[in-house]
């Protein structure tokens, strides 16, 4: 007995929650692309990438490559960072080097969902990045949602530099 | 005045009494009060529990869902939502692993609703959503196939883009017995991997470790706890008193 309610503690504990995803990537990008998304590219992260992406992250960063979509008005970006235990999915729009849109697509931590709301996405748009690599804006806090307000500033902050990065292999 | 004495001294009793009893607890309360309060610093959120007699305690029993897919030399297996590559953790918290292959220049392991990439040393390149994958594996020409619930299809350029897959010359993957060593060391490291300090700790300070007997042991403390401030207070104002007595 005592055994399962200590177990059922346990695994209800670290049983995962069911993803809430809010719209899938596909969905995103027809709507960005008015129906007619470009083929994907990727952005390798390459050794010298991956300092600066760590350093962004304050972590390293859990994947080699990146996909993304382009045209000659904006580059679309879709990255996943874990807040607390668990990776939100964000899609951020980029035109003219500042954020246009960012939107959280999956949202699977327990806390902090409240990222999700335009009241708060809202504050990243025309946001840019400074040469230290951070938002040149700052971003209001949500309390209770510290780590996934954190997570969303770090790919708003990696989309801004990817998309610089891509812009200027063009050159 | 002798019953007023009899009293006093059954409150003296009983706080010295009640201190003691509840003395030891109170101790495990304070120790796990603080740890708990330093969970960020001390990371009892993620030090696992390693001993094997908890791990019993707790119930934790090796993975029930385990499932291994050979991926040419490598061996990709889940363990209830936890991905292996050979021996190491890779991932956490995933869906369905359906099958696993390998290309000359990666690894792509499909799930129910994604596909990972994996360099063939086991780093992970990338994970992109994929809808209603039924299986995987591997064309005439090292294209990764897929099939879906309505369609047949290959990607020859590193997973970027699909095409309709008409060849019959398929080897799809399926699951197999991993070697022994690795069925082993998964099984260990899942058990392993799933309660951390932080759990051990709170159920301690709330008495749940110990079962129901704890919690109303616990219960009792907190009840004796709140006695022992009054009888405390009593005492020492008793002693205020006659002190003031003895003055005047």
């Amino acid at each position: 007995m005592l055994k399962n309610i200590l177990f059922f503690t346990l695994v209800s504990l670290f049983s995962s929650l069911q993803a809430k995803e809010y719209q899938s990537t596909e969905d995103f990008l027809h709507q960005v692309f008015s129906g007619a998304p470009p083929k994907p590219k990727v952005l390798w992260l390459k050794k010298d990438i991956r300092e600066k992406v760590s350093h962004i992250l304050q972590h390293k960063p859990g994947f080699l490559r990146t996909r993304y979509w382009q045209t000659p008005e904006q580059s679309v970006w879709v990255i996943n960072e874990v807040g607390k235990t668990k990776p939100i999915t964000v899609a951020v729009v980029i035109k003219d080097n500042k954020i246009d849109v960012l939107k959280v697509l999956a949202f699977r931590e327990s806390r902090g969902w409240e990222v999700k709301h335009d009241f708060f996405t809202d504050q990243f748009k025309q946001n840019t990045l400074t040469d230290k690599l951070r938002l040149a804006q700052p971003i209001d806090g949500i309390s209770g949602a510290t780590l996934s307000v954190k997570a969303l500033t770090k790919i708003a902050q990696m989309a801004l530099f990817f998309n610089r990065l891509i812009l200027n292999e063009k050159k | 005045m002798k019953k007023n004495n009899r009293g006093w001294r059954f409150l003296y009793k009983s706080h010295r009494y009640a201190g003691l009893f509840s003395a030891v607890i109170l101790i495990m309360l304070a120790v796990t009060g603080i740890a708990l309060n330093h969970t960020e610093d001390l990371k009892l959120d993620s030090q696992m529990i390693q001993s094997d007699t908890i791990l019993d305690w707790y119930g934790v029993s090796s993975p029930t869902d385990f499932k291994s897919f050979s991926a040419g030399q490598h061996w990709l297996t889940i363990a209830n939502q936890q991905i292996y590559f050979d021996h190491s953790l890779l991932l956490k918290q995933q869906n369905r692993l359906l099958g696993a292959v390998e290309t000359n220049e990666f690894v792509a392991a499909a799930f129910s609703n994604s596909l990972m990439m994996l360099t063939l040393e086991g780093e992970l390149i990338e994970q992109s959503p994929f809808e209603a994958i039924v299986r995987i594996g591997i064309g005439s020409q090292q294209q990764v196939v897929i099939q879906t619930e309505t369609e047949l299809m290959a990607s020859d350029d590193g997973l970027l883009s699909w095409h309709p897959y008409h060849n019959k010359q398929i080897k799809w993957s399926t699951p197999r017995q991993p070697p022994k060593s690795i069925a082993k060391s998964i099984k260990h490291s899942f058990r392993t991997s799933v309660l951390p300090m932080e759990r051990v700790l709170l159920d301690i300070h709330s008495g749940r470790f110990f079962g129901y007997a704890g919690v109303v042991l616990v219960d009792i403390s907190g009840i004796l706890l709140i006695l022992l401030a009054l009888s405390g207070c009593s005492i020492w104002l008793k002693h205020k008193f006659r002190a003031l007595k003895l003055r005047k």
